[in-house]
């Protein structure tokens, strides 16, 4: 009597919670055609500010809501094309850059002015935020007339044309920002009280208008009518946060979601060739690489660097660890970029040569060794997972009888890990702020070197010299130059892999093309 | 009885100073480099602006005074401004708290009613096979790896029968109104919003449910050890032996006494959940305290850190004081210490 | 009214009825539960303990060409996206797990133990001081430790075993708190006083035999806690780091592919098993040790 009371009562209690889930569920929010739902990890992002955000995850809010003086496109990563800017002229020197202002207005239907290009540029300076180094080079903005603008850098950089097309630098309209309490004079930093402002407001002209942003939550942007290029495809995109890359797979085979962009390349295997899904493939702009601190043993000894380069397995890491689904790198840049074409790259790799390292070990004296080895526990660069590779790495290091004593650290801490310069090895990954060479050339000098306790007086001048150098002839000769002296022997850091981006999609998509900046290109997508 | 509240109120106050204090040192214990953390490799190495970051934070000044000045803009209810976002921590905990309450409250009405009856089940048919099965739905909830029950709930109930939603509090493209508490079901309730509620309510059940099902085992333990104990107590036998039917001697008597301890519990189980989400917040993509605290922990944000555990420790003595004031008005016997 | 009852009661013998009346004597079911919890933890220490003698492979030997295989006789548990086998990783790792279980519980419920005793023995400030900390321990989320922790001295099962330990004696102290208060109001600890015994060998002799039931039942089922709670750990990146086979670490790196079930089944099915055995021994030492719940 009791016992068939209280299993009565079970059972109802769970009817009704299952009745609830059955009505709630139905709902399928990708079903609206107009609508994209991308699945991602948006939990990065610390700021809505445009002019301060430097995550990741933060070119989402920048990219498709705000445009730049130019913008740069995947596959030619070294064309620089007009954006709000409709032409443009750089003086021999490279110290000043003038700008005609394309015909365009925000979405609000005020129009884009030398004033707004001045104040977002300036802001982002003097506001301080993590992104602001990238207008360092800048000493003032002049408006030359309303739709001319000149901007006068402190040093020769040709460089900064493409700097220009980063998210920190995007465009925004500075009679709303001013009224919101923005500011732009050095200053800034502290006065400035904007930056909660661009959570739910959009004060930009990129082909959508921010409607949301909610941290940890999704990001909601709707189609900016007013937008001077050709209308995108999709009404209304929804970034929705979605932790778990198996959630993510979840979603988009069930529908839920168009596109999952934190897959790793397993992930990505186990559901190929499921019904109603497709999958978009392009080199991504991570570039990843090991780096051994020249100042701590057994690193201290070049032939033992050297010798470490010959014990990877590049072969096995490549098919077996990453199923393909990468590029094998003999330097940081991304192949395909102003010098360094893939012909560089393929004279510059190592193959793995068990002999030569176990020699070059035993010229240095070294026996069996053990030395601390940091990664990001967790971590996904696109399609590759950080801890396999650094499981691939272990194994294939102690062949030679070099013991990497795993430490790694929690995911989100990585960065702040490598910028103390403490740890012994690395894993860590390149990803650029702006398509120049001259974002990737840190390496021989500057902070990633420093934190090795390294500096290549050469490759120091080749960057310094290409960054003041006018024409493209001679910054390609300087930056192939730059690259060699990187794949040198006793460089500290032995290149990896370029993953692949592999993006799951529903298979009524198109006109997907991967952004090394901003993910992908949200205005070029479609249905079919 | 006025009198007891008060004390325990007093008493409360050196405890969550003393949390205050101890998430003071192990934050300024940390061997990391906040200044790095927080302004990046290009701005830390700027003298003028490492100087500018130390000042805007007080790290200049000496670690006691910087905990005074803490202290002194708490009482003023100042929680402080978080490093990362720069926003108030106070208006940062007003986004993730309603999550958070509206999750584990949710995850605790589920333990107590699931947990209560299969407590009542296994204590009426104590050593049977069927007191086996229900130990064993109790010890289930605690013996899976709480993210794997997640994402195979979720595997099952979301991507196979396509039952519930996915992770998130709300499908996507749906957006709550205003807020109000900031827990989107009360709030759709309250603005008669039912498309939202219905939908926020079908995402609120699978978590619920992992939350919960730490608690049912919690739950259920202790009400067949006390439905147990009652059953074998002295008047239920009188009861029994005057033909009262077996039914009614349990549900009167036993789970009556029953409920004492497990209200007893209950302020614990609340405050474990409350402080205990952030794997379920983590499969589920749910924008609560866990996941803030975590995020706030791996960018060494210390106001934050300091805001999230200073909280959860008012959640815990406040939790505590009214289960004990409770207590002690249903059970009279209790002396006023 | 159970089927058990319907099937014996049909047969109607002597024989039968004595059966009937040992099932209702109610020790059968309860002795199975002991009974299946010791089977399966004795099965898993002796697997972990003999590891290198059942499986031919080592726990981090990469079989790159063998990765993402389903169970099959060569990889009885398959592989994982390494090509590691999958049994080999689960026998090592029962080392793991069980000791962090094990080590946590005991250094846990030693220290709360001890702290706790001389809290409520001694009294006084002490005891507010201590009974104060304890709280403040309590109403700490216990994540931002757990991540401070990793923080400071980095991932890995010691660290996170030691932010466990921190977190949980409290629970111990206050247990053996109450039950020091209740035994020095009786009489024979009355008595020892009387004939001048030390402070200290009474705490020994007359109230730490006393104390150890209650502790043992809550450590007993403390042990598949911490089992479950280091998984979380790993999970979030706080706990055992590869290549360490440790259960919830390997259900952890599993989970992302829920195609390749072997990889979080296997270990996630060791957990289970452990904790349920672990909670109905539990169970069974309560019922053993405290009266009430004899019957």
């Amino acid at each position: 009597m009791v016992r068939r009371a209280g299993a009565a009562s079970i059972a109802l209690i769970l009817a009704a919670g299952l009745t609830t889930l059955g009505s709630g569920g139905g709902a399928r929010a990708a079903s609206a055609p107009d609508t994209l739902v991308i699945a991602k990890d948006i939990s990065d992002i610390h700021t809505p500010d445009v002019n301060k955000n430097y995550d990741i995850s933060g070119v989402f809010l920048q990219g498709p809501v705000y445009s730049r003086l130019v913008k740069q496109e995947a596959p030619n990563l070294d064309q620089i094309l007009p954006d709000l800017a409709t032409s443009w002229s750089v003086n021999p020197n490279a110290t000043g850059m003038t700008f005609k202002l394309r015909d365009a207005t925000f979405s609000d239907g005020t129009p884009v002015t030398a004033e707004d290009v001045r104040f977002s540029l300036l802001r982002a300076k003097n506001i301080k935020g993590y992104g602001s180094f990238l207008a360092d080079p800048l000493k003032d903005v002049e408006i030359v007339d309303p739709r001319t603008v000149r901007v006068v850098l402190t040093d020769p950089n040709a460089a900064f044309l493409a700097a220009l097309a980063s998210g920190t630098l995007s465009i925004v309209e500075a009679k709303a920002v001013r009224a919101a309490g923005g500011v732009e004079t050095p200053g800034a930093d502290k006065l400035d009280k904007a930056e909660q402002f661009f959570a739910d407001r959009s004060v930009g002209s990129g082909p959508y208008r921010l409607v949301s942003f909610v941290r940890e939550s999704q990001i909601v942007m709707e189609r900016n009518e007013r937008y001077f290029g050709p209308a995108p495809y999709f009404k209304t995109v929804i970034i929705k946060h979605v932790k778990e890359p198996a959630t993510q797979s979840f979603m988009v085979q069930r529908g839920d979601a168009d596109l999952a962009l934190d897959m790793t390349i397993n992930q990505v295997n186990a559901i190929r060739g499921k019904p109603g899904l497709q999958f978009f493939q392009a080199p991504s702009s991570y570039t990843a690489y090991l780096g051994m601190k020249t100042s701590i043993k057994p690193w201290t000894d070049p032939r033992v660097r050297e010798a470490a380069k010959y014990a990877v397995d590049y072969d096995g890491l490549l098919n077996g660890v990453m199923h393909g689904a990468a590029r094998q790198l003999g330097s940081i840049f991304m192949p395909g970029l102003l010098g360094f074409p893939e012909s560089l790259n393929r004279q510059l790799l190592y193959h793995q040569d068990l002999n030569k390292a176990r020699t070059l070990l035993r010229e240095a004296g070294v026996g069996t060794v053990h030395v601390d080895f940091v990664w990001g526990l967790g971590l996904a660069y696109d399609s590759a997972s950080a801890d396999d590779i650094a499981q691939k790495l272990r194994a294939d290091l102690q062949r030679v009888g070099i013991i990497l004593d795993p430490k790694p650290v929690q995911g989100s801490i990585l960065l702040t890990t490598a910028r103390t310069g403490k740890p012994p090895t690395i894993l860590n990954i390149w990803r650029p702020d702006y398509l120049d060479p001259d974002n990737f050339t840190y390496f021989a000098s500057g902070f990633v070197a420093h934190r090795f306790d390294w500096m290549d007086a050469t490759g120091k001048k080749d960057a310094e010299d290409a960054a003041a150098a006018g024409s493209a002839a001679t910054r390609e000769r300087l930056y192939e130059d730059y690259n060699r002296r990187l794949a040198q022997s006793g460089a500290p850091y032995i290149f990896l892999v370029q993953p692949y981006a592999i993006v799951p999609a529903r298979a009524n998509l198109a006109g997907y093309h991967y952004h090394p900046i901003y993910f992908l290109q949200l205005e070029s997508l479609r249905r079919k | 009885m006025l009198r007891y509240i008060v004390r325990r109120v007093a008493l409360s106050v050196p405890t969550l100073l003393g949390i205050t204090l101890v998430t003071f040192l192990i934050s300024r214990a940390l061997p990391a480099d906040l200044v790095l953390a927080n302004l990046g490799d290009h701005a830390a190495q700027d003298p003028q602006l490492v100087a500018a970051f130390r000042q805007r934070w007080g790290l200049n000044r000496p670690a006691p005074v910087q905990y005074l000045i803490y202290v002194e803009h708490l009482l003023r209810g100042d929680l402080g401004t978080s490093i990362a976002t720069e926003r108030p921590v106070r208006t940062e905990l007003a986004l993730s708290l309603p999550a958070t309450v509206e999750l584990a409250s949710s995850g605790m009405l589920a333990a107590v009613v699931i947990g209560g009856l299969l407590g009542v089940a296994a204590a009426v048919r104590s050593d049977t096979p069927i007191d086996l099965a229900v130990r064993s739905i109790m010890a289930t909830g605690v013996a899976i790896p709480t993210f794997w029950y997640a994402i195979l709930l979720l595997f099952v109930f979301y991507f196979v029968l396509g039952w519930a939603p996915g992770p998130g509090q709300l499908d996507a493209g749906l957006a709550p109104g205003p807020p109000i508490t900031g827990m989107y079901v009360v709030d759709s309730l309250l603005e008669g919003n039912w498309p939202v509620f219905r939908n926020a309510l079908a995402h609120l059940v699978l978590p619920a449910v992992v939350l919960g099902t730490v608690g049912v085992g919690f739950i259920a333990r202790i009400t067949r050890a006390t439905v147990l104990d009652v059953l074998q107590r002295e008047y239920v036998r009188t009861a029994r032996a005057k033909g009262l039917a077996e039914a009614r001697v349990v549900w009167r008597h036993a789970v009556r006494s029953a409920l004492i301890p497990i209200i007893t519990v209950i302020g614990i189980l609340y405050a474990q959940l409350m402080s205990g989400t952030v794997l379920t917040e983590s499969i589920f993509s749910w924008p609560g305290l866990g996941r803030y605290a975590f995020s706030s922990a791996g960018n060494l944000d210390f106001p934050a850190i300091m805001g999230v555990a200073l909280v959860i420790g008012v959640f815990y003595v406040a939790l505590n004081l009214v289960v004990d004031v409770l207590y002690a008005y249903i059970n009279p016997r209790i002396r006023y210490e | 009214m159970s089927s058990l009852d319907t099937v014996v009661g049909r047969t109607d013998s002597a024989d039968v009825a004595e059966m009937v009346r040992a099932v209702h004597s109610r020790r059968l079911w309860r002795t199975i539960g002991v009974l299946a919890g010791v089977l399966v933890l004795a099965a898993w220490g002796l697997a972990a303990a003999a590891a290198p003698l059942v499986s031919p492979y080592g726990f981090d030997e990469q079989l790159v060409t063998e990765s993402l295989q389903p169970p099959s006789p060569r990889h009885v548990f398959g592989t994982d996206d390494l090509g590691r086998d999958i049994f080999t990783r689960v026998l090592y790792g029962g080392r793991v797990t069980l000791l962090i279980g094990i080590g946590v519980v005991s250094v846990a419920s030693a220290a709360g133990m001890a702290v706790g005793t001389v809290s409520g023995y001694v009294g006084g400030s002490v005891d507010e001081f201590i009974m104060r900390s304890s709280e403040v321990i309590m109403a700490f989320p216990s994540i931002i430790l757990a991540m401070a922790i990793a923080v400071a001295l980095g991932p890995g099962v010691l660290h996170a075993a030691f932010a466990m330990v921190l977190v949980w004696w409290p629970t111990y102290a206050r247990l053996a708190r109450g039950e020091v208060l209740n035994i020095r109001r009786m009489e024979y600890v009355d008595a020892e006083v009387a004939i001048g015994q030390r402070p200290w060998r009474i705490l020994l002799r007359a109230i730490v035999p006393n104390i150890r039931a209650s502790i043992i039942v809550l450590a007993t089922v403390d042990l598949g806690s911490a089992i479950v709670t280091a998984a979380g750990l790993s999970f979030l990146g706080l706990g055992a780091v590869p290549p360490t086979p440790e259960w919830g670490a390997m259900v952890s790196a599993g989970r992302e592919l829920p195609q390749a079930w072997w990889i979080a089944g296997f270990p996630g099915a060791a957990i289970f098993s452990t904790v349920l055995a672990f909670n109905f021994l539990g169970d069974a030492v309560r019922d053993y040790l405290d009266p009430r719940h004899r019957t």
